[in-house]
């Protein structure tokens, strides 16, 4: 098989695959990644619920802290009476509307729990903290309020803070303890059926990332990221949702699947159509190199008879008298027909080694003149016939090297067509001439000529012009194109030169002087 | 000097033995290679034409086979395709030239003379060749079959040869056709004034400078023909 062609059908196969594996892996890669998105947001809507539920319990806390921070009598004492009452109130304080403690205060009437609440706020009240409200326009209705969290000792501890109509700031230390067992309380029982899902995990993790509580069947690796996560609101903002889920879930995984498959059953498909045209290409040649064959073995197996026909001509030639002219014309006829017969064969013969690519000249001595000379001679008697003139010019008298049998072949065509369009014309012109290597003979007629735009048409195969020169003479349209083909293969060309009348093609042949 | 033709096809074999028998040579015919081979032995030809393609033993086996015993003969060729030409040059078989088909008198009778030559020139006087001889102003040299006006080389047959010989040799006598027949023909051919006179009135178209008035060759009416040396 012909590279060409394997070229062809590699191309029809590889190259419709890799378009679609590329459009195949980039659509997968994006439904990946919209699938990646939604189940986040799936994950991020689920911790979002577990954030508001957190959230609402912390709202209700601000809400009992409200009603504590705004107690009209703030005496140590009623202080420290709601103090012992209230589970999640560790301890109050108060700070005047210059930013000062002012209670508790070690003055010596300090508990041992308010002298272990300023020991634990020390760095609070050190670093001149200002309690502002976290929005950014607070209600002017209200006064302002907030958290404050701070880190100490083994973790994080909350105030919450309110601004009093009087400047003052009254806040709560929360019981840390107590608030996390409540947040806890919020979440999911870690056998809760309700919000198991099958291959999940939700933690809640501190700042330090560490894992405060967790629940779900899923085990996920040490170092495995989440899948998604959210912080959670003030003043847990330290604190962190992580949703873990056994491998990606989605329509990603799904995506490639089907789109191999597309592409695999494409590529079968395919492939068969590759095969099928290959077999169909395949047996088209075969066909083809059949006719070829059979072309050529008929023209080699007519060379016998024709052998025979001519040689019998020519003895008959030979042996009919001088005064005879009625007999020396048939045999006359039988001998320039024979020469017909065998031109056509030649070139049939030419074109089917064109077609096999066996085509090779047999390069020998030879003079260019003399080819000219005994090609000519079969020509004369019908070219003078029609009252056609023959002018010969030769030039190239030297013994060259050449295939003498391609330029009889050529000369042969040239003189051929002469023969059948331009026997109208008054004269041909035959000239040869030699100059370095090549040799170049030009032959013209003055006959009826070929249009210029047509000049390269006429030496294409089995391209026969349709003219009133033309139409009715019998030809096969294969002589200048194997012509031409033969001239190239000689190292020269056959061009149909421009002119004013008749027809001038001008041959050249590379003929280097043969070293003796 | 004698050719062997070996040519499965009847109608080809006959018109080459007609054709180079009218040159002057003697001609064989075989018309399959075993019979070729067989006339080989026998008749020891000087040249040998061999089909490449015949039934039984092949031209390219006879060659083998010739060359075993024989390594001078000439051996021609005749072909049909151009891939057995690229063959019977080669080394291998050894042959001295081919013929392609379809081929031309003018041509078989070139590419044979062209040989004929070349094995005259190998073995001088083997060939019963008579010594140079000047006619008018042509140079006939029969050992190189061809005869020379100035410096216009003509090609020409052994029956060629013969007649220019038999009418230089008896110069001034009237030869009449029985005689040129006999000596030039041999006695065993049958005679046939009309093969007679196409043969001269070829020959004149090759040596005579104006055929129509020929100096050399001369018809003498009713009697028959005579060189007269000026």
């Amino acid at each position: 098989m012909k590279p060409k062609l394997i070229a062809i059908l590699l191309l029809i196969v590889i190259a419709p695959l890799v378009l679609m594996a590329w459009l195949g892996v980039s659509l997968a890669r994006n439904e990946q990644e919209r699938a990646q998105k939604d189940f986040e947001r799936v994950l991020l809507a689920r911790l979002s619920d577990v954030r508001d539920r957190i959230a609402s319990l912390t709202a209700e806390q601000e809400r009992a802290f409200l009603e504590l921070t705004q107690v009209a009598t703030r005496g140590p004492d009623r202080l420290r009476e709601i103090t012992r009452k209230e589970r999640l109130v560790k301890q109050f304080f108060i700070m005047n509307a210059d930013g000062d403690l002012v209670y508790p205060v070690r003055n010596g009437t300090e508990t041992e729990s308010e002298n272990a609440f300023l020991f634990r706020t020390e760095p609070i009240w050190q670093t001149g903290t200002t309690f502002t409200d976290p929005s950014d326009l607070p209600d002017r209705a209200r006064l302002s309020y907030g958290w404050h969290t701070w880190f100490w000792g083994n973790g994080m501890h909350f105030l919450f803070w309110q601004e009093q109509e009087s400047g003052e700031i009254v806040g709560i230390e929360v019981d840390r303890m107590v608030l996390m067992s409540d947040v806890l309380g919020e979440l999911p029982a870690d056998d809760h059926p309700g919000d198991r899902s099958e291959h999940d995990r939700i933690k809640l993790v501190n700042a330090k990332s560490e894992t405060i509580y967790q629940w779900g069947p899923y085990e996920p690796a040490a170092d495995e990221s989440p899948s998604a996560d959210l912080s959670l609101a003030a003043p847990l903002g330290a604190w962190t949702l992580q949703y873990y889920v056994s491998g990606l879930t989605g329509t990603g995984g799904t995506s490639i699947f089907n789109i191999t498959s597309g592409l695999v059953v494409m590529a079968f498909l395919l492939v068969f159509l590759a095969v099928y045209f290959y077999r169909e290409n395949m047996r088209n040649m075969r066909e083809a190199e059949q006719k070829v064959s059979f072309v050529n073995q008929v023209s080699h197996e007519l060379k016998t008879p024709l052998t025979n026909i001519r040689m019998y001509g020519e003895l008959l030639n030979d042996s009919v008298s001088d005064d005879d002219a009625r007999l020396r014309k048939w045999a006359g006829i039988i001998m320039a027909e024979s020469q017909r017969l065998s031109r056509l064969i030649t070139n049939v013969l030419t074109f089917a080694k064109k077609q096999k690519g066996t085509i090779r000249l047999r390069m020998t001595s030879g003079v260019v003149d003399a080819v000219i000379d005994s090609v000519l001679i079969s020509f004369r008697p019908s070219l003078e016939k029609s009252g056609m003139q023959i002018r010969l010019f030769t030039g190239a008298p030297a013994t060259v090297e050449l295939d003498p049998d391609v330029l009889e072949q050529i000369l042969g065509n040239l003189l051929n067509n002469v023969e059948k369009y331009a026997s109208a014309g008054e004269h041909l012109c035959i000239t040869s001439a030699r100059e370095g290597d090549m040799t170049t003979i030009i032959v013209a007629d003055s006959g009826p000529g070929i249009p210029e735009t047509d000049a390269e048409k006429v030496f294409a195969p089995f391209t026969r012009l349709s003219n009133k020169i033309t139409d009715g003479v019998a030809g096969t349209g294969m002589g200048l194109g194997i012509s031409r083909d033969l001239a190239r293969l000689h190292g020269g060309d056959l061009v149909m030169d421009p002119s004013e009348s008749g027809t001038t093609f001008r041959l050249t042949l590379k003929t280097p002087v043969r070293a003796s | 000097m004698k050719i062997l033709i070996a040519e499965d096809d009847q109608n080809t074999r006959d018109g080459l033995l007609e054709i180079l028998g009218t040159e002057g040579y003697v001609t064989i015919g075989a018309a399959d290679g075993k019979q070729a081979l067989d006339l080989f032995v026998r008749e020891k030809p000087d040249m040998v034409c061999l089909d490449v393609m015949m039934p039984g033993i092949s031209g390219y086996d006879v060659c083998r086979e010739i060359r075993r015993f024989n390594t001078d003969v000439p051996v021609i060729f005749l072909t049909a395709k151009s891939e057995e030409i690229d063959k019977v040059l080669g080394l291998e078989l050894g042959a001295d030239d081919y013929i392609s088909k379809p081929f031309g008198i003018k041509e078989v009778i070139a590419r044979i003379r062209a040989v004929a030559r070349r094995t005259i020139a190998r073995s001088p006087g083997k060939e019963d060749l008579p010594a140079s001889f000047k006619m008018d102003d042509l140079d006939v040299i029969p050992s190189e079959l061809r005869a020379r006006r100035e410096e216009t080389s003509i090609d020409l047959g052994p029956r060629d040869i013969k007649i220019l010989a038999l009418l230089h040799r008896n110069r001034g006598k009237v030869l009449d056709r029985d005689t040129i027949f006999n000596e030039c023909w041999g006695l065993d051919y049958m005679p046939n004034s009309r093969s007679l006179d196409q043969h001269i009135s070829q020959l004149r178209k090759k040596i005579e400078l104006d055929p129509r008035n020929p100096r050399i060759i001369q018809t003498v009416h009713n009697a028959g023909y005579r060189y007269e040396s000026l």
